[in-house]
């Protein structure tokens, strides 16, 4: 009975369905969090009888033939890039990205890593780092005497040293951006690195064309949804539970045939 | 009397194959553009040997439902919705097909691709490539496809005369040797999908029936053989 395979197949995709979801809304409150959906489709069909088939001889042609489905099957799971919310946090080295790009940040191994979360802290040796203190690519280091750091829309870092009148520039934060950053792999810890899907990266100043801008005092919020997500979940649990009733009728089935 | 067993066999050969669109039906409920299935059946008549004709039931198609789908949003640009009985159009090795799942991407070079890497063609067969720095997206209601860098190419839409007589070939793909018209009234929408049109209520009712007249059957069948095995006791009786 390929029934019952098919409805195998339709409660996998189900289940992973709610694990995306579930880890959607676990991550509703993670700066700059981009939501992902489930893409399914449908599996492979057995010709039963040919669409098209002649069906008498004077050529009279069969307008639908039998075409039987075997079931679903996740084909992506994707990330939707959609910008969240800008929240204000007053804080001097958070920093949002309004539009496209991300910001490059040096792992340990010294590959280049990608993130939009711009929770940036100063280290002990005045460098800018992540909240994990890896440096910002290119590094950047804000002299010990600032009282004050202001970071404009187009990535210039300013200090207001204690005496002078003129604020200091003292480096360039630039934004990143992939021809598809969707391809991008998301590597955790709000980081994302550079496959051959996503393109090569292209690395500019901000506010340039197909660049972003920052906006500094700003947090992007995740992208997720909670009202949309929750009624998602519903409706995969409930497909869920259809796909166990195909389940359960196609076994009764075959329990009839056998007791026959 | 054996013919019963024939007529019973023919009708749960009919009720299995019933049940196995139904299935897939259930298990593509969330699969983009998916258009649910139904099988048709049909009497089919054999000679029998005192010369009456004795229907049987034969599954001989499968019809399917071009309800459109309801649209849902997801806010992602490269997600498109048909308004309309069109298809869009991507290249494969083997020709063209014709697709109602409108879940687009980018490769690495910024082609505009499907989920299964297929190119997306323009009604000029083109593919549609996008710069780095093109910015937002716009593809607008006859499906032109601009940026802020200009219009990059407009979508194929195509429909046809006769939509069922498309040929399934899974990943949402169809194909057709049948001559294709260009898009009427079909209109493209950004940022939405659509869902299956699979009705889970239908299906679950259909699914019931397809159980209770599976059990029908069996009770048919163990009738007949009841009356057989009297049959032969009386018979051993009078001799």
């Amino acid at each position: 009975m390929t029934a019952l395979s098919t409805a195998a197949t339709g409660m996998l995709a189900q289940q992973l369905n709610v694990e995306v979801i579930s880890n959607n809304i676990a991550n509703m409150n993670t700066t700059a969090f981009k939501r992902q959906r489930a893409n399914f489709q449908d599996l492979l069909y057995q010709n039963m009888e040919q669409v098209g088939t002649t069906s008498s001889d004077s050529g009279t042609i069969d307008a639908a033939g039998v075409q039987i489905g075997t079931g679903v099957r996740t084909d992506a799971v994707y990330r939707i890039t959609e910008q969240g919310n800008l929240v204000s946090t007053d804080n001097t080295f958070d920093i949002a990205i309004q539009g496209q790009g991300y910001f490059g940040v040096t792992l340990p191994s010294g590959d280049t890593a990608y993130t939009r979360a711009g929770t940036f802290q100063i280290s002990a040796t005045g460098e800018i780092v992540t909240s994990e203190g890896y440096p910002i690519t290119p590094g950047l280091s804000v002299p010990a005497d600032a009282v004050d750091v202001t970071i404009n829309a187009t990535g210039e870092v300013l200090a207001k040293i204690d005496g002078q009148i003129d604020p200091q520039n003292v480096g360039q934060i630039d934004l990143t951006i992939f021809p598809n950053s969707a391809g991008l792999e998301a590597a955790g810890g709000n980081l994302f690195l550079e496959t051959p899907s996503s393109g090569t990266a292209n690395t500019g100043v901000p506010g340039q064309a197909g660049f972003g801008t920052l906006l500094q005092g700003f947090l992007e919020n995740a992208n997720v949804n909670a009202v949309s997500e929750i009624t998602d979940l519903i409706a995969a649990q409930r497909a869920y539970e259809m796909n166990s009733k195909v389940i359960s009728t196609a076994d009764e089935m075959l329990s009839v045939t056998s007791n026959l | 009397m054996q013919n019963t067993v024939f007529l019973g066999l023919s009708q749960q050969m009919a009720l299995k194959r019933q049940m196995e669109v139904i299935a897939n039906n259930i298990a593509n409920t969330n699969t983009i553009g998916f258009k649910s299935e139904q099988m048709l059946f049909r009497e089919y008549l054999t000679e029998t040997q005192n010369g009456r004709p004795l229907s049987m039931v034969q599954g001989y198609a499968i019809d399917r439902n071009m309800r459109p789908g309801e649209a849902v949003k997801t806010s992602n640009p490269l997600d498109l919705s048909l308004m309309g009985g069109g298809f869009f159009v991507v290249e494969t090795d083997d020709g063209p097909r014709y697709t109602r799942s409108g879940h687009f991407q980018l490769d690495a070079k910024g082609t505009l691709i499907n989920a299964q890497g297929q190119k997306v063609k323009t009604v000029d067969n083109r593919d549609i490539i996008f710069t780095p720095d093109e910015g937002s997206i716009t593809v607008a209601s006859d499906g032109t496809v601009s940026t802020r860098n200009g219009v990059k190419g407009r979508l194929q839409i195509v429909e046809f005369d006769s939509p069922k007589q498309l040929n399934k070939m899974g990943e949402g793909l169809y194909q057709t040797d049948m001559p294709t018209n260009k898009a009427k009234d079909t209109f493209v929408t950004q940022g939405q999908l659509e869902q299956s049109n699979v009705q889970p209520v239908i299906e679950m009712t259909r699914m019931i029936e397809v159980m209770r007249a599976y059990q029908g059957t069996k009770k048919t069948l163990e009738t007949d053989h009841d009356l057989q095995r009297q049959a032969y006791k009386r018979l051993a009786k009078v001799n």
